[in-house]
């Protein structure tokens, strides 16, 4: 009896003091992170006017998702963080990122917790009624283009609405996806389009289990899946997407207008600059989806330009 | 999803993200659970002794938040005590989520705990508390020598199973990534989107912990009885 109290208590303090110190990092040759912590090292995010609050979903690859090797804030990265940093930057504010779940960032703002939520969201008629958005930013083809993906053996079979009849489609609940499904196959009664989930990897794992045959999601996540799973490939079919949906905004508690003349007017300035196609290269490699050569880096992670 | 693939997974997952779901996600849950068991019964206690008070302000007041506590789900409790405590507290603005969550557990907990406390001194004979009165010792002797000993030996083993409870409760904190194991389960998910893989192992880990707790809770309960 005292020996299984003592192994558990011993099982216990391992544990505990393990979690106190750790972490080393990963440090292999070809580093995926050098073009991100490139980007990342030249913000200047511990400014004098006050703290920038900011609430993201890091669950999201490439958009913002965790490093584990990295300690602190330094730990969350993606395109977000970088566009979080840079606000920073340009604001003269310090920054601290506040993780949470996708409906919790929503709630954050919305209560004042937090300053600007910058998750992916899209601008959706119903966020513009309850928030301040923010101007666009463009993250790359994760916006722009808008996919649907299914198993391997499906794809390319499918490349226009009508060949989605009587099949089941899914999507994230409160998505663009979601807009997006609803457009296109709204009035078409033979597709199945009642597959609603609370995340993207439960998505995946239902159309693995075959519960639905397709998932509709932004182009850059479905690389990202593709990336950890080769029995998932595109179907071939994108999405007409409307300008509005094509960009994705940042969020501010609704009345907030002078934080958001700021922010927009940092974000003419990155447009202006073309900063953000660098910042989406450099995120897609970090999470895997690309290497540095396809998207034209050197092994320190400078952009090769010609 | 073959078996092959899925175990293969597993191993790649559990090779890349140990430390995440090792040492940082058992080492908060455990944290957690703790802070959130040791602050209940601390606050439970003192909720309880309340309860019993002859004064009716405090006893509507303990009433309140124990009904509150018991009849609303722990998420909900979480997100006011996120959004809504800072607005109370400014202090609490600057401070990572872990404080207010921390607070909120200590407090779900403290209403369970107090529940416990309550029913465990009931649960003793009322012909205890009238021999002790009867051999002239004051209210405040004989319940602290005569009934509270014994309350006690009904109110450990549930206290262990409170315990256990919290340690799968500490899940829903992962909604603020406190970094416990479902929050471990969230990044490694995000990151490879490999749901059911994360989950399986998340899933084990907190059979091992609460499986454990329990056994080791059984072996010390056996011990107060034979001493008895």
């Amino acid at each position: 009896m005292k020996k299984i109290l003592a192994l558990a208590l011993a099982a216990v303090m391992v544990f505990a003091f393990a979690a106190c110190g750790s972490s080393k990092d990963s440090g292999t040759a070809d580093n995926p992170a050098a073009a991100y912590d490139k980007y990342a090292k030249e913000f200047k995010t511990d400014g004098k006017s006050g703290t920038l609050t900011v609430a993201l979903s890091p669950d999201f690859a490439p958009m913002e998702f965790y490093d584990i090797a990295k300690q602190g804030d330094d730990a969350i990265v993606g395109f977000d963080v970088l566009l979080a940093k840079y606000l920073a930057q340009e604001l003269d504010m310090t920054l601290a990122l506040k993780p949470m779940s996708f409906d919790a960032c929503q709630a954050a703002v919305q209560t004042g917790n937090v300053d600007i939520a910058i998750s992916g969201f899209s601008w959706t008629v119903e966020r513009a009624e309850n928030y301040e958005l923010s101007d666009w930013y463009v993250a790359g083809d994760n916006e722009t283009q808008q996919s649907i993906i299914c198993l391997k053996e499906n794809a390319g079979k499918f490349t226009k609405p009508e060949d989605f009849k009587g099949y089941k489609i899914g999507y994230q609940g409160a998505s663009l996806q979601q807009v997006l499904v609803g457009e296109t196959f709204g009035d078409m009664p033979d597709v199945d389009t009642s597959y609603v989930f609370v995340d993207l990897g439960t998505a995946v794992e239902a159309l693995k289990a075959k519960q639905v045959d397709f998932l509709a999601v932004a182009h850059g996540n479905g690389e990202s899946i593709m990336a950890n799973d080769s029995n998932i490939d595109f179907t071939g079919f994108d999405f007409e997407v409307d300008d509005i949906y094509k960009n994705n905004v940042c969020l501010l508690q609704k009345g907030n207008t002078e934080l958001l003349e700021k922010v927009n007017a940092a974000l003419a300035k990155a447009l202006s600059n073309d900063y953000y196609s660098g910042w989406y290269d450099a995120s897609k490699v970090y999470a895997g989806v690309s290497t540095l050569d396809e998207l034209g880096f050197d092994d320190e992670g400078n952009k090769i330009t010609e | 999803m073959t078996l092959g693939s899925f175990l293969t997974n597993i191993i790649n997952i559990m090779a890349k993200y140990w430390q995440v779901f090792l040492l940082r996600g058992i080492g908060y849950t455990l944290l957690l659970s703790i802070i959130a068991v040791a602050g209940g019964a601390f606050f439970g206690s003192i909720f309880a002794l309340l309860k019993r008070s002859r004064i009716v302000v405090f006893k509507a007041i303990i009433s309140a938040i124990v009904s509150v506590v018991r009849g609303t789900p722990m998420l909900l409790q979480l997100y006011i005590g996120v959004f809504v405590f800072p607005m109370i507290i400014p202090k609490l603005a600057s401070l990572p989520y872990i404080y207010s969550v921390t607070i909120v557990l200590i407090i779900n907990s403290s209403a369970y705990v107090s529940e416990i406390i309550r029913s465990g001194i009931e649960a003793v004979d009322p012909g205890q508390m009238e021999a002790a009165r009867s051999l002239g010792l004051t209210q405040h002797t004989a319940m602290l020598s005569i009934v509270l000993p014994q309350a006690i030996k009904n109110i450990l083993p549930a206290l262990g199973n409170e315990f256990i409870m919290v340690v799968k409760e500490t899940s829903l904190a992962s909604t603020f990534f406190v970094g416990e194991l479902m929050t471990s389960y969230l990044l490694v998910k995000g990151n490879t989107y490999l749901t059911m893989e994360c989950l399986f192992i998340v899933g084990v880990l907190y059979f091992a912990l609460t499986f454990i707790l329990s056994k080791g809770l059984a072996a010390w309960e056996r011990r107060m009885k034979a001493h008895a």
